[in-house]
């Protein structure tokens, strides 16, 4: 009895404890939207802690229109645009000492980006839901780095610029992407922690014929959905891996589509996983 | 408002909005790098952060402002101009109508593209009272006035439009936070010590006596220790990797070992707060038999206080620069010497099992039970010599 007593004192001290961490929040709305120029180029690097992150499109003849709505009792915006060098920095920041507030639904930043300028982006984001449709962009180049989040990433039409290089670094997370074809990026990396992974490789991939792809993937499932008009060619290696071939043909160390002979776009994958599985699903 | 032949009217290049409890601004960026913010803050009207009107806080106008801003945070800027156009706000009489038509009167002549240009501000006077002007003839010039004093700086910037992100209660707010996360802090581990006390009350008397009899060793036996935290958790993922079959629990056993770290410092620091309670306790005039009228809880509780006590100067002072870092840095060197020594004396005292670096002990009778059985014996003991 003495000790259920304890008990009982004990949490509701914890809770007296928590108290105080639970105060409301002031949320603040800062958006910045400019104009297209001059500018023949643009470097958009997205900080985002925590929250809904969106970023698409534009479709009013804007160079970007950036909305953030944040805590700020918890967070400060970033927004700051550079005509000399031609970048722009958005996002939210947490401040020192005030984390681990739920800011679902709450706390979010939509970034719309023109298509008729040449992007870049680095987009860095932490605890958040993200939405992330890059189709239609002028993209030449985007860095993906998120941590522990819930994040979709699109190309739900093609891009119209010579993309190089997509990256993403995921933690952990429930990470997938969709018609990765649409982005006609040269080459892929990707590396991935814990979670839940879909890459999906469909869309049109133009007139990149050799696209490749380095994906290391640590614990958690990989699912790669791929195209049936593209040859794939699949490199695996991996510890303690386990590999669905899905009706790939095994031929000299590498698992082939049917149709890799054929194909005019050939997809090469390095997959390297470690106590993961690696299953693919063809669409 | 005339000027030289060949200039052009300033085009609206960037809009920001910056809505809050406490504002509503739209901030206008021009083609000829001036700039012009308008904003309702607490019923005050004010252009480029001067004052240049007052109205009804929370009105209609308000009300209609905040709403316009909302939208115009999605808005193109073309799209802006043409609901700035559209803007109407019913029922608007006496200084709520007069700022509304400034606006109204800004926006109709900011993207002009005639031969007048709003902003030349080496021609412009200071700014006069704001309630003797014609608004809607002498809009531009207000704004161009109001604007004279910050535009060169702006326009020499060569930057985007920078929202003033530093609201005024940032500061209260932010002590509040620390305040209010220094008592959470406290009530948490004081909910710990509680646990600890009633559940392991001989180990961490035994650790915390260690530290109390052996404060020094103890502290040098957690510095040479600690550097071996990393160097263990290497050897052992590596001694896991190697009999393959462990690779598996490999993840398990990190997250296992980060954990018992964790909760190991927390212990440490427990055990290292029931020494300096007890020690406290002491010197508030309780020596002797403190034991008996002490509960190691009481001792642990006043402990944590004198041990989170350094960090309450920074937590009032965060927001002092300068003198904030020299208090941060107090504060985490005095936890960390704290904490080394406990980790010290908790390798000592092998997890409070080995009693080597404890008192000479007697045998402790049940009354002491919920009391420090340690200090208890410890008063017996002085109580018999």
């Amino acid at each position: 009895m003495r000790i259920a007593t304890r008990i009982l004192v004990a949490i509701v001290l914890a809770v007296i404890g928590i108290g105080p961490q639970l105060g409301a929040q002031t949320m603040r709305t800062v958006a910045g939207n400019r104009q297209i120029g001059s500018q023949t180029e643009l470097d958009v690097t997205v900080e985002f802690a925590a929250g809904r992150l969106t970023i698409g499109r534009d479709e009013t003849g804007m160079l970007y229109r950036a909305k953030v709505v944040y805590d700020e009792e918890q967070f400060e915006p970033l927004l700051d645009y550079s005509a000399a060098d031609h970048t722009l920095r958005v996002g939210v920041d947490g401040i020192r000492g005030t984390h681990g507030k739920d800011h679902d639904g709450k706390q979010e930043l939509r970034l719309d980006v023109t298509p008729k300028v040449p992007v870049t982006f680095d987009i860095k984001f932490g605890a958040a839901k993200a939405d992330l449709d890059l189709g239609g962009l002028n993209l030449r180049r985007a860095e993906v780095n998120t941590g522990a989040t819930d994040a979709t990433v699109r190309f739900s039409t093609p891009t119209t610029g010579r993309c190089d290089e997509l990256t993403f670094h995921v933690g952990a997370a429930q990470f997938k992407t969709e018609t990765l074809g649409n982005s006609r990026c040269q080459h892929l990396e990707f590396m991935g922690g814990v979670g839940g992974l879909t890459l999906d490789f469909s869309g049109d991939w133009g007139g990149v014929t050799r696209p490749t792809a380095d994906i290391s993937v640590g614990l958690g499932s990989l699912t790669l959905r791929l195209p049936r008009n593209v040859g794939v060619q699949i490199d695996i290696s991996g510890v303690f891996s386990s590999f669905d071939r899905s009706g790939m043909i095994k031929r000299d160390g590498a698992y082939f589509s049917p149709n890799y002979d054929t194909a005019t776009t050939k997809l090469v994958l390095n997959v390297k996983s470690a106590l993961g599985s690696v299953d693919v699903a063809w669409r | 408002m005339s000027v030289p032949a060949g200039a052009q009217a300033p085009q609206i290049v960037a809009h920001t909005v910056d809505l809050s409890s406490r504002q509503a601004s739209l901030g206008l960026e021009l083609s000829d790098g001036s700039a012009v913010k308008i904003s309702l803050a607490r019923g005050v009207f004010q252009i480029n952060d001067k004052e240049a009107g007052r109205y009804s806080s929370g009105g209609a106008l308000e009300e209609s402002w905040r709403a316009l801003l909302d939208e115009a945070a999605s808005l193109s800027t073309a799209g802006l101009r043409t609901r700035m156009t559209a803007w109407r706000v019913n029922g608007l009489a006496g200084p709520e109508l007069k700022i509304k038509r400034l606006i109204d009167g800004a926006f109709q002549k900011l993207p002009s593209a005639g031969t007048e240009v709003l902003i030349a501000p080496s021609t412009r006077e200071p700014v006069g009272d704001p309630g003797n002007v014609d608004v809607a003839a002498q809009v531009g010039e207000r704004v161009a006035r109001a604007v004279a004093a910050s535009v060169a700086a702006q326009a020499t910037q060569g930057r985007g439009f920078d929202v003033n992100i530093a609201p005024a209660s940032r500061g209260v707010g932010t002590v509040a936070n620390n305040i209010a996360g220094l008592i959470g802090m406290f009530v948490a581990l004081a909910c710990i010590a509680f646990g600890l006390v009633s559940f392991a009350p001989r180990q961490v008397e035994a650790v915390a006596d260690t530290v109390h009899r052996s404060f020094v060793r103890s502290f040098f036996a957690g510095l040479f220790a600690q550097p071996l935290l990393l160097p263990i958790l290497g050897m052992m993922t590596v001694g896991l990797i190697l009999t393959i079959v462990g690779i598996v629990v490999v993840p398990v056993a990190l997250v296992a070992f980060t954990l018992a770290v964790a909760l190991g410092m927390i212990g440490w620091y427990v055990a290292i707060a029931r020494a300096l309670g007890e020690v406290i306790l002491r010197r508030r005039g309780a020596d002797g038999d403190f034991s008996l009228g002490t509960t190691p809880y009481r001792a642990s509780v006043v402990g944590l206080a004198g041990l989170l006590a350094i960090w309450a100067p920074f937590a009032l002072m965060s927001e002092v620069p300068g003198i904030n870092w020299v208090l941060l840095w107090c504060a985490i060197v005095f936890t960390w010497v704290m904490a080394t020594a406990g980790f010290g004396a908790t390798i000592l005292s092998r997890g409070g099992i080995r009693h080597s670096f404890v008192r000479p002990l007697i045998p402790v009778s049940g009354e002491f039970r919920i009391t420090g059985e340690v200090a208890a014996a410890r008063a017996a003991v002085r109580e018999l010599e």
